[in-house]
């Protein structure tokens, strides 16, 4: 869907007052500074509402500035953005990936030399040391990710007072927390697999803690060839926690069969206490139950408190196209964005903590709990920003649905998954 | 042009030599085609090409290095096995969709092709699902099959709720819920070819076949079908063809899942090319998926077409 934003001031109107302004020293120091960009940008419609309240105050800074935008669904924007790269007709600005395991991840494109540098601009110096590394392509910053997104128990307060639900801080309380939920006759969890992404979600959360708190160098111990997915225990017990709560019906009937959407409106509408998934998914969380009364626990994956580490990466974001017509136009936009104003905006906008704030003191108490994993450094960048290609993670989501669906063994799917690593 | 220049023309052509006229009526008529075929070049030709070309490489669609990997990605075809099941799913559904066409197509077609007063609207009703955007009519069908979907719940309303399903959720039946879903949105198409065979049929024949004492089912096996011959051969090969292609149905429907249950050549090539940035091998599934689409669909038109001179 292609969106066209343009001043309220036309370029031709400026030229015409540029004579009169010249007398009016304020004005014209102004327009000294103001920029006359010609921009597209090629953008994930989840970016949309933040992006017409904007874009029009880029443009108002910027008289004479033209920026025509093009939204797309996430697969439509993976498949069509790689065609227009490779063929030299890509956007200005693109909505850009963290890591190597997404067709449009910053190290993929980076690697291609796609896209523009970043490491000088103001934004790229307030990066936690969390996510640099999966912003980065040899040392090097490729991309703007305005907010955090992390993998969390999402709990509906309504449902947690009412049945006097406690954060779990172990995998045993989590699973006493289903039980009592179930004995109820309510769903403990939402699950909707039947969307692809769904079904990495929960053994995101749980090998956080078992594979990667662990051991940090997990990633590099697999590629060098060391560790496999198969041979990795933490890797096994989560997938065998997945399934023990399938077993002890602690999921909604059919998770297979079910859809995010339905998974959302389960939680929202109180007919299941809790779900796991991804940040990105709070606005339709809230939108589905009409308030925002929910909190998100991070997800214990062993029986030692201690150990629990949850799932962050920076969020998608923005890259500035190579071999863009207006690479400084588009370079100044980013830097629009990562204001400090307008970052607050995008981060109110998106219902979600600003990638640059992670530390800040007023912070959404909905994320408290997660925010505060941050901080003592107990979080771990999503497993797939240090896969070598794209196939692992779909193995991963065909991998599970088989699992849940007793079509495969949790050792038929890791494997599966190893091969997938190994066909790099 | 005034009457006058028109004669002037047409003088000056009648003196133009035989072999003159030939090459000016040959001119004229490449002045039309020309546009066409460049743009069918452009469009359909080169890509193919390209496509072909791409088979033998390791190219991952985004850079501009690229390798002549020889017969490799074929090679890996060969012993890919979601790749190879995919090719049998392909088959199933090109083969349940056509069964599903031509038989219930042609009992849809024989039942409005009589005078119900009602035949006109139950004609648009039934042809209604092919003119729906195959996307949001996925999404619909999605909804309906979901574990609380309507489907579900109708069946809990009736009282039979062991009959509820996983509908998609289940890899058995997700493909058949697949293979519903493209049928119910092609048989309406099928109802129309078949309708306009029938109304070609001569009536002097059918009632030839009545004096003759043929009953209904004799009437139909010896006299009805041979004359649809036609419109069974074109029913066939669209079947075929699009049974073989389908793509946007099954991407919102399951996206080729649960697991591989309705993963199909058309959706691999989709997830090899695009997602997982594999174009070369993308491409050989592609071309070898070109060619099996061609045979099955050159064979059944040839068979079709022998047994139509046969009849008509």
């Amino acid at each position: 869907m292609i969106h066209e934003l343009k001043p309220t001031l036309r370029r031709r109107s400026l030229l015409k007052g540029m004579g009169a302004a010249a007398l009016a020293t304020p004005f014209t120091s102004r327009l000294a500074l103001a920029e006359d960009y010609n921009l597209r940008g090629y953008v994930q419609s989840t970016w949309r509402p933040a992006f017409e309240e904007l874009v029009p105050r880029f443009l108002e800074a910027n008289p004479g500035s033209r920026m025509r935008l093009n939204y797309a669904s996430t697969d439509q924007l993976h498949t069509t953005a790689r065609v227009q790269l490779s063929s030299g007709t890509a956007a200005d600005v693109l909505s850009v990936w963290a890591g190597s395991g997404n067709p449009m991840g910053c190290q993929v494109l980076a690697e291609a030399g796609y896209l523009a540098d970043l490491s000088g601009e103001p934004y790229s110096q307030n990066i936690p040391d969390a996510f640099r590394p999966a912003m980065s392509f040899q040392d090097s910053v490729y991309y703007y990710a305005p907010i955090v997104s992390m993998i969390g128990l999402y709990v509906n307060n309504e449902v947690r007072d009412e049945f006097g639900i406690e954060q779990p801080k172990t995998w045993s309380e989590f699973m006493a927390v289903c039980e009592k939920v179930k004995q109820a006759g309510k769903v403990p969890v939402s699950l909707g697999t039947g969307t692809g992404f769904i079904t990495q979600l929960i053994p995101y959360a749980l090998v956080a803690t078992l594979v990667y708190g662990r051991d940090p160098s997990f990633p590099d111990k697999m590629q060098s060839g060391e560790a496999t997915f198969a041979g990795s225990d933490g890797w096994v017990e989560a997938m065998e926690k997945y399934v023990e709560m399938l077993e002890k019906g602690y999921f909604n009937d059919n998770p297979n069969g079910t859809a995010v959407e339905e998974q959302l409106q389960m939680v929202a509408t109180g007919e299941a206490a809790m779900t796991i998934v991804v940040s990105s998914q709070n606005a339709s969380i809230f939108r589905f139950a009409g308030h925002q009364n929910f909190t998100v626990w991070p997800l214990p994956g062993s029986d030692d408190p201690e150990e629990t580490n949850i799932p962050a990466n920076p969020s998608a974001g923005f890259g500035v196209n190579a071999n863009a017509e207006d690479v400084e136009g588009a370079k100044a936009f980013l830097q629009f964005l990562a204001s400090p104003e307008i970052d607050t905006e995008l981060s109110r906008i998106q219902a979600l903590p600003s990638l640059n704030q992670v530390s800040a003191t007023d912070r959404d108490p909905i994320f408290a709990e997660m925010l505060a994993k941050i901080d003592e450094g107990k979080s771990v960048p999503y497993m797939d920003t240090r896969w070598p290609n794209v196939r692992v993670q779909q193995t991963l989501f065909s991998g599970v649905q088989e699992l849940l669906g007793g079509q495969a063994s949790v050792n038929d799917m890791l494997s599966r998954m190893d091969e997938a690593y190994q066909s790099s | 042009m005034s009457s006058d220049s028109a004669a002037h023309v047409e003088v000056t052509f009648a003196k133009l030599g035989s072999n003159s006229k030939r090459l000016l009526s040959a001119g004229v008529s490449w002045g039309f085609v020309l546009p066409a075929i460049a743009v069918y070049g452009f469009v359909i030709v080169y890509p193919m090409i390209a496509g072909t070309g791409f088979a033998f490489t390791d190219w991952d669609g985004l850079s501009n290095d690229r390798s002549f990997v020889g017969l490799e990605n074929f090679r890996r075809l060969a012993s890919d096995p979601q790749a190879r099941a995919s090719i049998s799913t392909t088959l199933v559904m090109a083969g349940s969709l056509l069964v599903a066409k031509i038989v219930i197509g042609l009992l849809l077609a024989l039942a409005l092709n009589t005078q119900i007063r009602t035949r006109n609207f139950l004609r648009m009703i039934f042809f209604m699902p092919v003119v729906l955007t195959p996307v949001i009519m996925s999404f619909v069908w999605r909804y309906i099959f979901s574990s609380n979907g309507a489907l579900n719940q109708l069946l809990e309303a009736a009282g039979l709720g062991n009959w509820e399903q996983q509908w998609l959720g289940d890899p058995g039946w997700a493909l058949f819920c697949v293979i519903f879903v493209t049928s119910w949105s092609q048989v309406g198409l099928a109802m129309v070819i078949f309708l306009a065979g029938l109304q070609k049929v001569p009536e002097e024949l059918i009632e030839a076949a009545k004096i003759d004492g043929a009953g209904p089912v004799r009437r139909l096996w010896s006299v009805i079908l041979p004359m649809l011959a036609p419109a069974m051969t074109v029913n066939v090969v669209i079947a075929l063809i699009t049974g073989l292609k389908f793509f946007d149905q099954i991407y919102v429907l399951t996206a080729g899942g649960p697991g591989y249950a309705t993963e199909t050549m058309s959706t691999i090539i989709y997830k090899t090319s695009f997602q997982f940035g594999e174009f070369g091998y993308g491409s050989s599934i592609a071309l070898v998926f070109a060619i099996i689409v061609a045979t099955i669909v050159y064979s059944a038109t040839y068979l079709l077409k022998k047994r139509e001179i046969e009849h008509v």
